[in-house]
């Protein structure tokens, strides 16, 4: 009997890491041409069939500060609300003009205040300050929580990506999207290249 | 005794800054885009449509051309270079009082180009490119200065105006250089049509003074933001030479201004009217009288020498209702001997104006004037014009300088232009 235990072991654990309720994490390189940087890519896989995700309770947070919104881009689950924090001395509006958003305007507030809006579509919503043209921002509305942004060196990481195999997309605020089929085993790598 | 020793050796210190600095005539930059480089922000955070000022614009003046409610050190993006450090102020006086300038030059353009449609002159259509041409440097020494200076090359001429500007607070600076003395929501260069404001454009005599040439000079002025900082008072006054950059006589003019704003932004910054995305909207009357006093010495054909002593009060008000600008002035101008023959010289003068953002890059613009210059029959102008951006720093416009009295009927004039500011 004794000898038999390793084996049944490895063979438990064999097929525990092929089934798609087994996490494991999807992580690459976002190479992107014709940008200074390889920042600000949003990775995250698209919606899964048969499969819904409860939006988090906890709301996303965008900081205006010093005339610059923080993050520049933001990804989240659809149904998350965002709360926008005005901390300068001056208005801030922020509105979009994507319809997936319902081209929603929170109007101006001060500074310390905060307004909100729930994402409810998957979106890529584009976030304008009406009072300083120049402000620019995204929020990435993703219909599953495997989503991350890319460093400066265009890499990602995305834990806890059930095993399976997904379209994956890449979103950037300059360049065209992409997306492909990635079967996720475990530690699995994707690396991206997208231009303009 | 150790702060009022500071305090002179400061004030002293802006003395002699502003007699090397050179004096000048009013300075017409309006438009500084090496303030947008400098926050990384926008025109339109300051301007309606360049040069005309948002409420945030004159608040940004307001306080020596930094952001308001002491947030500047934090909001400038551009590289300072340091020109002593900050423990240099406890050295003081035994050191120089420590400051910071723009790393790369503060260097700004502004072209201003016309063509000019007018039926009785030849040429009929003449192309002005450029019409004028403005280098300047604006920026901020350290804490407590800012200062302008201008290359100007205005239909072939050259012409070069600054300013050095000690800024107390405020409540409180003082400006030695090209002075404007014009009331400030009226001055030169804030104006979306060519056609010059008519109050200021009015002379005694041909090729005599006239308020819009500016001067070169000395002046305090300030800004108090009222209860709850909204609205609030401005104040100037200022002693000139009254001939430009050089006088022609012994006498100095001088001038003096107040207005208070009721509602809108405080007028040395303070909270927008929340719940409105449109930055321009400062729903707000301000309302102000300024004089001014002075002499100018002129030659008969004789070569013999007569002075004009020349005289304004000025009232004026500037109504913001949501979209809508409203602007109107009234100037009584007396000059005691214009010609030299003793007889005195009563011009009456007035505008209305009403500016309408239909878009943030389009503006309507109609302007009726009067002017009603001694015994002669009133000029009545009516200037209707559209003010369009094109980008935030390319403005294109249009307008009529329409005569509606009998003498003015065949000198109708019709201008348009493109300027840019980089």
């Amino acid at each position: 009997m004794k000898p038999a235990q390793p084996i049944i072991l490895a063979a438990v654990l064999a097929w525990l890491s092929q089934t798609p309720s087994n996490a494991a994490s999807l992580s690459g390189t976002v190479v992107c041409k014709g940008v200074r940087d390889s920042a600000d890519a949003v990775v995250y896989v698209a919606a899964i069939p048969g499969k819904t995700f409860p939006a988090p309770k906890e709301h996303a947070k965008i900081d205006q500060a010093n005339l610059v919104f923080h993050p520049h881009v933001l990804p989240v689950l659809v149904g998350t609300t965002v709360d926008f924090l005005n901390s300068d001395a001056v208005l801030h509006n922020v509105f979009t003009p994507d319809a997936c958003a319902e081209k929603f305007n929170l109007g101006t507030w001060p500074k310390g205040q905060v307004k909100s809006y729930e994402f409810k579509k998957e979106c890529v919503a584009t976030l304008l300050c009406k009072v300083h043209p120049e402000m620019e921002a995204f929020v990435v509305a993703a219909p599953t929580p495997y989503f991350a942004v890319t460093k400066a060196d265009g890499s990602y990481r995305i834990s806890d990506v059930p095993d399976g195999t997904y379209t994956v997309k890449v979103w950037h605020p300059k360049l065209k999207a992409a997306q492909k089929s990635v079967t996720v085993a475990g530690a699995t790598a994707a690396d991206f290249e997208i231009s303009k | 005794m150790e702060t009022s020793k500071r305090g002179f050796c400061l004030l002293l210190a802006t003395f002699v800054a502003g007699v090397v600095f050179f004096g000048a005539e009013a300075p017409t930059a309006t438009a500084v885009p090496s303030f947008a480089r400098k926050y990384k922000t926008s025109c339109q955070t300051c301007h309606v449509a360049f040069p005309k000022l948002n409420a945030f614009g004159r608040a940004f003046k307001a306080n020596g051309y930094r952001f308001p409610a002491g947030q500047d050190q934090e909001m400038v993006k551009q590289e300072r270079l340091p020109l002593g450090a900050e423990g240099y102020k406890k050295v003081f006086p035994k050191a120089v009082w420590p400051s910071d300038i723009a790393f790369f030059s503060p260097i700004s353009a502004h072209m201003i180009n016309r063509v000019n449609i007018q039926s009785d002159q030849v040429p009929k259509t003449e192309f002005e490119f450029p019409h004028e041409l403005e280098v300047f440097w604006a920026d901020t020494v350290g804490e407590r200065f800012s200062y302008l200076a201008e290359i100007e090359i205005d239909e072939g001429e050259l012409g070069y105006n600054g300013f050095l500007q000690y800024d107390a607070s405020p409540a409180f600076h003082v400006r030695i250089g090209g002075i404007d003395p014009q009331p400030e929501e009226f001055t030169e260069g804030r104006r979306l049509t060519a056609a010059h404001y008519n109050f200021a454009d009015i002379r005694g005599k041909s090729g005599g003074f006239r308020l819009r040439d500016g001067s070169a000079g000395l002046e305090v002025q300030g800004a108090i933001n009222g209860s709850k900082d909204v609205g609030g008072l401005r104040y100037r006054a200022g002693i000139v030479n009254g001939d430009g950059r050089t006088d022609s006589n012994n006498a100095k003019d001088f001038f003096g201004g107040i207005d208070y704003k009721i509602g809108g932004m405080g007028v040395a910054g303070g909270p927008q009217q929340a719940g409105s995305e449109k930055p321009w909207v400062d729903n707000s009357v301000t309302m102000g009288i300024l004089g001014y006093s002075g002499k100018a010495t002129y030659e008969t054909d004789q070569g013999i020498d007569y002075d004009d002593k020349v005289t304004y009060l000025i009232g004026h008000v500037s109504a913001w209702v949501g979209d809508l600008n409203l602007l109107g002035v009234y100037s009584s101008q007396k000059n005691d001997n214009p010609s030299g023959n003793g007889r005195e010289l009563d011009t009456k003068a007035w505008f209305i104006e009403a500016d309408y953002v239909l878009y943030p890059w389009l503006i309507p613009i109609l302007r009726y004037e009067n002017t009603e210059k001694g015994s002669a029959d009133a000029v009545q102008m009516i200037i209707p014009a559209v003010s369009v951006l094109a980008r935030a720093n390319i403005r294109f416009y249009a307008e009529g300088q329409i005569r509606l009295d009998d003498a003015g009927k065949k000198a109708d004039k019709y201008v348009v232009g493109a300027n840019w500011a980089f």
